[in-house]
């Protein structure tokens, strides 16, 4: 698989304050990468060192075997970008920044974008500083798509969307993915990583943690289940199953968590005669929550 | 996948930030006032003033304004006679504000003249008029028409040097500062601030260009300032350009070379300045003392003369030097070889710092 972005060692401080140490990830071609961690973490650091908005410490990252900081004009040509605290010049209409932004760059479809605006339903006409907080959000996303780059890094994208707006920015980033543009989304929204996202990397205290894909997590994700049972049954029939965890019963009604496969625990419910089966999907969540506070275990 | 190598062309984004660039500067207000409305004003103030040359007045009370001393006086074209009282005319000279008052009740009686100790000078020079009226009337009076000594005046043709001609020079000088580290300045700061130099950054865009976009937008509007300068100065104040074409070229030669130097004491600015509050003291600091002592309005030789070598070697005073020089004197390029040099050694300090100081967050 070709790799869209690489990183080798990638460190930066800040003074002697940390930004991240020691990041080693590569991000496929095609790929949605999510980036996840709390704040402070050193997410928005390396998008910026990815954009050479700053120079690493050490290490060093590639863009399509570019390097970032040496190539870094060049590799602006085929990267979007949507900055985190979204800044647009508020005396402009949408119109006159996407024009703004598009003339410093070549390569902008304007049939591309005004369907873009249409499917967003961002209105282009209405000055910035009317706009609501999403609607100034449409038109960051416009901005980044724009020029139809191969590289698309997006700072917490759907920040402000309503819903549908949502829904509507996922099937777009579904079909762009799918022309082989490759993403890199740095968010907080657990569920969005969860929907969008082929793999997760999670950069905690400056330090990658883990990089997987999100079918894997989910292997690994703890699945609540309530059964409830013709008759009271006891709770060491099912304590030796690998995976069941949290066992608790009442009466005729057991309620646990399993990780992972539900395999052996279906089996082993064949055995009693089942009312009722109560299921949710498997919530990564909790795990990416376990992997953000695993420092004390550490 | 094959990746261009080559680096995108900065033209482009060059252009934009030159074009945007140029269109904010043209909707500040700021701009607007202190680069064509201020100079305009300037220029009709001291095209006005300096239309005069010298006037002596004299006090001659209604009643008394007869004779041949009256009539002889009102000959002369840079005698101003000034009706009123004799009460009212005493109290002027004893102010200074005309040079004299002339008393003379009738033709026969003699003539008495007081002169004003406030304004000595204008006071002198109306006793030396009078004075050979009254000489005159003598000889007449005496039947000497042919005295054995006689003044030949000739007149030699030259240019009369007026106000204007000091004063506008300084005027483009006053706007090129103005435009270079204000414009500067304050547009840098208000890029950083509104952190959309981020979106652009984010573009295949150098920072260089960025700084050369913008120095570009600057370079149109001085230029265009001292055209408009230069145009209402020939045209409604006949200010002189002695070589004409060659003359105006040279102005706009210096004052892009002006402006360059210039636009660096700009990005010190930007870079030391946090936000638009520390940047307007910043800008006074460097740019008021230079418009007070550096020939922009008042000659460099009529300061103090402690202050004098300091005040020849800011760069607004070579610049205006320089302009002065071609101007007025319309001397070749070469002779304003140290103005030239003078502002070189200014805008490369400039760059040497701000090259030091500027930083993009």
């Amino acid at each position: 698989m070709e790799i869209a972005i690489s990183t080798k060692n990638l460190t930066k401080y800040y003074g002697k304050n940390r930004g991240v140490i020691d990041l080693t990830f590569q991000v496929y071609k095609g790929e949605v990468f999510g980036f996840l961690g709390p704040n402070g973490a050193g997410k928005t650091t390396t998008t910026r060192l990815l954009l050479d908005f700053m120079h690493p410490s050490s290490g060093s990252a590639e863009i399509f075997s570019l390097d970032s900081h040496q190539k870094s004009t060049q590799i602006k040509e085929f990267i979007g970008y949507l900055p985190g605290e979204l800044h647009l010049y508020d005396s402009m209409t949408g119109n006159d920044f996407l024009a703004f932004m598009a003339s410093f760059r070549k390569g902008v479809d304007w049939t591309f974008v005004f369907n873009l605006a249409s499917r967003l339903k961002a209105d282009l006409k209405i000055q910035i500083r009317k706009l609501s907080h999403g609607n100034k959000q449409k038109i960051g996303l416009i901005t980044a798509f724009m020029h139809k780059p191969k590289i698309l890094i997006l700072d917490e994208p759907t920040m402000g969307l309503d819903p549908l707006m949502q829904q509507e920015f996922y099937k777009l980033v579904n079909e762009v993915c799918d022309q082989g543009t490759t993403f890199f989304v740095s968010s907080h929204n657990l569920p969005e990583v969860e929907r969008i996202c082929d793999r997760v990397g999670i950069i905690r205290e400056g330090r990658l943690v883990v990089v997987e894909d999100i079918a894997n997590l989910r292997k690994r994700a703890l699945r609540p289940l309530e059964v409830h049972f013709a008759k009271p049954i006891e709770s060491k029939d099912f304590e030796k199953i690998a995976g069941v965890k949290d066992i608790s019963i009442q009466n005729s009604i057991l309620r646990c968590t399993v990780v992972g496969s539900l395999d052996s625990f279906i089996k082993q419910l064949a055995k009693y005669e089942v009312v009722n089966l109560i299921s949710a999907e498997p919530n990564l969540e909790e795990i990416f929550l376990a992997f953000y506070k695993q420092e004390e275990k550490v | 996948m094959i990746l261009k190598q080559k680096a995108p062309s900065q033209l482009r984004p060059f252009w934009s930030m030159a074009y945007f660039s140029l269109r904010a500067m043209l909707r500040n207000r700021a701009t607007f006032a202190f680069g064509f409305l201020f100079p305009v004003a300037f220029i009709a103030v001291f095209g006005l003033i300096g239309g005069g040359g010298l006037t002596i007045s004299i006090g001659i009370p209604d009643s008394e304004q007869q004779g041949p001393i009256y009539e002889a006086l009102k000959q002369i074209k840079a005698v101003k006679l000034e009706p009123g009282t004799e009460s009212s005319l005493r109290q002027k000279v004893s102010q200074g504000s005309i040079a004299a008052v002339l008393l003379q009740e009738e033709e026969t009686s003699v003539p008495t003249l007081f002169i004003s100790a406030a304004s000595p000078q204008t006071a002198a020079a109306a006793q030396s008029l009078v004075s050979g009226i009254v000489d005159k009337l003598n000889l007449a009076q005496s039947g000497i028409i042919d005295p054995p000594l006689k003044l030949k005046v000739e007149e030699i043709s030259g240019r009369a040097f007026r106000y204007i001609d000091f004063a506008l020079p300084g005027i483009i000088g006053f706007a090129l500062l103005g435009t270079a580290i204000n414009g500067t300045a304050f547009g840098l700061i208000f890029l950083k601030k509104t952190l959309v130099l981020k979106r652009i950054f984010a573009t295949p865009t150098k920072g260089l260009t960025i700084l050369l976009g913008q120095g570009g937008a600057r370079m149109i509007v001085a230029l265009a300032q001292a055209a408009v300068i230069l145009a209402i100065g020939v045209l409604a104040f006949d200010f002189q350009i002695v070589h004409g074409w060659l003359t105006l070229t040279e102005v706009f030669a210096l004052t892009a070379l002006g402006l360059v130097a210039f636009l660096g004491f700009g990005l010190i600015i930007a870079g030391i300045a946090t936000d638009e509050n520390t940047v307007a003291p910043l800008t006074s600091l460097i740019v008021l003392p230079q418009f007070l002592i550096g020939g922009t309005f008042f000659p460099i030789d009529s300061l103090p003369t402690w202050i004098q070598p300091l005040a020849n070697v800011l760069p607004l005073s070579f610049f205006n030097t320089a302009v002065r020089k071609v101007t007025i004197e319309g001397v070749s390029p070469d002779q304003i070889l140290p103005q030239l040099v003078g502002l070189a050694v200014w805008g490369i300090i400039a760059y040497l710092v701000a090259a030091r100081t500027f930083r993009w967050e």
